[in-house]
């Protein structure tokens, strides 16, 4: 399994899933809800790079390709949770997965901006 | 029972949410409304809290956790409302609040973060409740016991609230 390359992003979002379970609701409004598992489901994490040289460009694209896009999931590096003491997101009990195909834009003259965004995966 | 972490929010956004209700058109325009419950549904409230340290993004993480997301119910703190002399929605009643999704962190700057969420109120069964519930006798059996008191503690209560000198 290829972990992340060590690229410390320079902007970060998490949104921190949610407990599968499914709600039915009655015409007064009231609610019952059952739960069906205790992970968290459908943890994004979203991942900004700025001005990255043309080899850690390749490196973001090589990873990619390894993980066969969305398929396969890995393990993220500490320098994507750079400036946590502490992981939110315990890496024993999740890994991560591409949530879909990122784009790489031009942010100056041989240097690279993209957005990548992570879904975790429950182990 | 739990209660939201004490922190005050940067911004804060309520919606008094509606009562649930049906409305019928007549094809001559008049309208009838049925009213299927009593009490307010929907009511929202938008928190965002900016530049947090990281042991306070841990407490909001903890409490949802602790909730197991959207699952589950709790109170606010004072510290929610602060600047209500009166809370639109009193701390303690017959309102809980559960979590619409989960929170989203962001960076904000070297070793603060930016934390949004978003709660909707859940109307607790009245049937199981008791306000202040001093010396409140163990039948008939309540699911929830605001400021207990002195509550018998049989049968077992899911959520007992303030739970002062409660047995």
């Amino acid at each position: 399994m290829a972990t992340f390359p060590t690229l410390t992003p320079s902007a970060r979002s998490l949104n921190y899933g949610d407990y599968p379970q499914a709600t039915y609701e009655g015409v007064s409004g009231g609610n019952v809800r059952f739960k069906f598992g205790s992970d968290r489901v459908v943890q994004r994490l979203t991942l900004g790079y700025e001005y990255l040289t043309e080899a850690e460009t390749q490196l973001l694209l090589d990873h990619y390709e390894d993980q066969q896009g969305s398929l396969i999931s890995f393990d993220l590096p500490a320098a994507v949770w750079a400036g946590y003491s502490s992981v939110p997101v315990n890496p024993a009990d999740y890994e991560w997965r591409y949530v879909g195909p990122f784009q790489v834009g031009l942010a100056a003259p041989l240097r690279y901006n993209t957005s990548i965004e992570l879904e975790s995966v429950p182990i | 029972m739990s209660t939201f972490p004490a922190l005050v929010p940067a911004t804060r956004t309520f919606t008094p949410g509606d009562v649930p209700s049906a409305m019928q058109g007549a094809l001559s325009g008049v309208i009838s409304g049925f009213r299927r419950g009593n009490r307010r549904i929907k009511q929202t409230l938008a928190l965002s809290f900016s530049l947090l340290e990281e042991a306070d993004v841990t407490l909001i993480r903890n409490h949802y956790d602790n909730r197991e997301g959207s699952f589950n119910i709790f109170f606010l703190s004072t510290e929610v409302w602060n600047g209500y002399t009166t809370p639109p929605i009193p701390l303690l009643s017959d309102y809980a609040w559960r979590y619409v999704g989960a929170p989203n962190i962001t960076d904000a700057s070297c070793g603060r973060w930016d934390v949004d969420v978003e709660l909707e109120t859940i109307p607790i069964d009245t049937g199981d409740l008791i306000f202040d519930g001093e010396l409140a006798p163990a039948a008939p059996a309540r699911a929830y016991i605001l400021d207990a008191g002195g509550a018998a503690a049989s049968p077992a209560r899911d959520y007992i609230i303030s739970p002062t000198g409660a047995v």
